[in-house]
């Protein structure tokens, strides 16, 4: 008896010992600020952040109907629909043609996939080369122009998709590669064409890789910040001011409640969002074995 | 109305030369297997049949057609995969119309190919997963199902659409023992009520001797022999073909052809026997054979059932004798060449050491040159 109940004690600390870095760094990292914005959102702070009041889920309800965060979250939902459905597009182009057995091959796929070494910071820079308003190598392609309210979305739309490219393209590739070669002979020998056969055949068995890409790059675009903090500092006139945007410019203590508040209304529409993809697309993803 | 045939073809990936000028002629409504050891190219030859692989030089025909240009889809032949290649994604039904939804169909009684209505589809569907028993399974997935029940519904997909013959990639190494024996049956009985050309690629002689009219034996990517079971089995042409049939595989020990009182033996060892006259094999094949001058150095081939213990002239040394419950193999030692006689289990197999003496059965011994290999008898 004795020496049961000391090895369950020993496997109780053997247990906590390995859990406990996990947890130290989600909890530092992950809980506790949690914890912290549902606290912010429950108060109001003067200019100084010397003194705050309680204020309850009133502040909730004010902050999430009022008209920054339905802006800012019409502008982010703007900015899903262009880069998303692009970026997967693009991506299942270039794996495509990426996905053959041609001498050289390697060299393209490097290329391709390269955007994926590159910060969001770096790429967002080097991006500004090509659209400047001033000096910009495209500066005057008027329907991306980073000057015009109307347009500077899209530009830096742009941008996400061009970096985004190179995560997609590898992802899309590698589920290509997992389908058996001769499930495609057996299409050919069938008479498949090959358009039919990639609509038929292809998109249904790499329907898990396209799904995960999907929820992904929807999060991705739910949280951009850097391209637009490079690019157009939030102008002009506000027209690119994502949520995440306007969190960030909420940091001074007088902002803060509300800023915590629209931090805890993109996580939770970047959840349903989420859940949203997973109900509706699970339907069609086929998970083979 | 459906033959293959192979004049002179050639497939090379680069520097390597998978298939090296086949010729070899695959009647109508034949069971021709392609059998040899991986990477011999049987598998690369069925493949260029389908379609798969482009041919690098010679020509291939099908039903007197040449068709080294003319698409896999356009050459009115099925395949079944060795790893039956069926879509996971789609239901066993989907899986064996798939081939009647794209392409052409020649259709008994018309001259042209042409798409099948929905109905003409629905029936053949039918009509095949009555041949293969998959009728109750036809709405599932592949997913749901066991490994036999998979491959008879890609047996299903390739018989749909009636083609002139049907290429199979190994299909029975995926099922277990018990399995295999039964589809073994099984696939020969459907050959039979099809009566269409099977082109069968194998690495087991044993399927291939149960199931083939004819056996194409490929090594190297070079053609070796072709003939019935019973002829290759019987005649092998070399040493190659000699070795690969037969289980346990035949004997071949080095010797020497003499002359003795003007009838030909063979010296093994310090063993000489008599071999069968030259002439008298040549009333079997009807060919001559060229005379074997005395003192040629030969390999002697003999199968293991066809070498006698008892009084004969070679001296052997028992080396072990294993026991397989419907025969026993004693393995013998002829002067350092190791040889397997098969015998019936009855009476007291020999000892571990024991000294025994050997006799072959004359019109059983195989001569065969010991630098090109080929046959001598």
């Amino acid at each position: 008896m004795k020496g049961r109940a000391g090895r369950r004690v020993k496997d109780i600390v053997l247990a906590i010992a390995i859990l406990l870095p996990s947890a130290i760094i989600f909890g530092t990292f992950f809980f506790y600020p949690l914890y912290r914005l549902v606290y912010l959102g429950l108060h109001q702070q003067n200019r100084f952040g010397t003194a705050e009041r309680y204020v309850g889920f009133s502040q909730f309800k004010d902050v999430l109907t009022g008209s920054n965060f339905t802006d800012g979250l019409v502008i982010s939902g703007k900015y899903v629909l262009f880069t998303v459905p692009l970026g997967l597009v693009l991506g299942i182009l270039l794996a495509v043609a990426a996905n053959r057995q041609l001498r050289g091959i390697k060299a393209f796929q490097t290329i391709f996939a390269s955007t994926v070494a590159s910060s969001v910071a770096v790429a967002s820079v080097v991006f500004f080369v090509l659209i400047n308003p001033q000096v910009g190598y495209f500066k005057d392609v008027s329907w991306l122009s980073l000057s015009n309210p109307d347009t500077a979305l899209r530009g830096v739309a742009l941008s996400s998709v061009w970096q985004n490219l190179g995560l997609t393209f590898i992802i899309v590739l590698a589920g290509l590669q997992a389908v058996p070669e001769e499930i495609n002979e057996a299409a050919t020998l069938d008479g498949y064409g090959a358009l039919r056969r990639f609509f038929r055949i292809t998109v249904p068995l790499i329907s898990p890789t396209l799904m995960f890409l999907g929820v992904v790059l929807v999060i991705f675009a739910f949280q951009a910040f850097a391209q637009v903090d490079i690019l157009t500092g939030g102008g002009p006139a506000g027209s690119t001011e994502t949520l995440v945007f306007k969190i960030f410019n909420s940091q001074q203590p007088l902002n803060q409640g509300t800023g915590s508040v629209m931090a805890i209304g993109l996580f939770g529409i970047t959840l349903v969002v989420s859940l949203a993809q997973f109900l509706i697309l699970e339907r069609r993803v086929h998970y083979g074995n | 109305m459906s033959e293959v045939n192979f004049e002179g073809v050639t497939k090379r990936f680069g520097e390597v030369t998978a298939v090296d000028h086949l010729t070899l002629d695959i009647k109508d409504e034949e069971f021709m297997v392609l059998l040899g050891p991986s990477g011999c190219g049987k598998t690369t030859a069925l493949r260029m049949v389908a379609g798969l692989e482009v041919i690098t030089e010679g020509t291939l025909s099908i039903g007197g057609r040449v068709v080294n240009d003319v698409e896999a889809k356009d050459r009115d032949v099925s395949m079944v995969f060795q790893s039956y290649a069926l879509y996971p994604h789609m239901t066993v039904a989907k899986n064996i119309e798939s081939p009647l939804v794209a392409r052409k169909i020649h259709v008994e009684g018309e001259a042209e190919p042409r798409k099948l209505t929905s109905s003409e589809r629905q029936q053949r569907i039918a009509e095949a997963a009555r041949t293969l028993g998959l009728t109750d399974l036809l709405g599932r997935k592949p997913a749901a199902l066991s490994g036999g029940q998979r491959q008879r519904v890609a047996l299903a997909r390739a018989i749909v659409s009636r083609p002139s013959a049907f290429l199979m990639d190994e299909p029975l190494s995926n099922l277990d023992a018990k399995l295999r024996a039964q589809t073994r049956l099984e696939l020969v009985e459907l050959h039979r009520r099809l009566a269409t050309t099977f082109i069968y690629v194998t690495h087991d002689q044993v399927e291939a001797m149960t199931m083939a009219t004819r056996i194409a034996i490929i090594t190297d990517g070079r053609l070796q022999q072709v003939g019935a079971p019973q002829a290759v089995y019987e005649r092998p042409q070399n040493l190659f073909v000699a070795r690969f049939i037969g289980s346990p595989p035949m004997n071949t020990v080095p010797g020497t052809f003499v002359v003795d009182a003007g009838e030909p033996h063979v010296q093994l060892g310090s063993g000489r026997f008599r071999v069968a006259d030259l002439a008298g094999t040549e009333r079997l094949t009807g060919t001559a054979s060229a005379a074997i001058a005395d003192g040629t150095k030969v390999v002697v081939g003999v199968r293991p059932e066809h070498l006698v213990i008892g009084d004969g002239p070679i001296k052997a040394q028992v080396i072990t004798v294993e026991w397989l419950g419907h025969e026993r193999h004693v393995i013998c030692d002829i002067d350092g060449e190791k040889v397997v006689i098969r015998q019936p289990s009855e009476g007291q197999p020999p000892a571990d050491g024991e000294l025994v003496r050997l006799s072959a059965i004359p019109d059983e011994v195989h001569l065969f040159d010991p630098t090109t290999t080929d046959r001598l008898n």
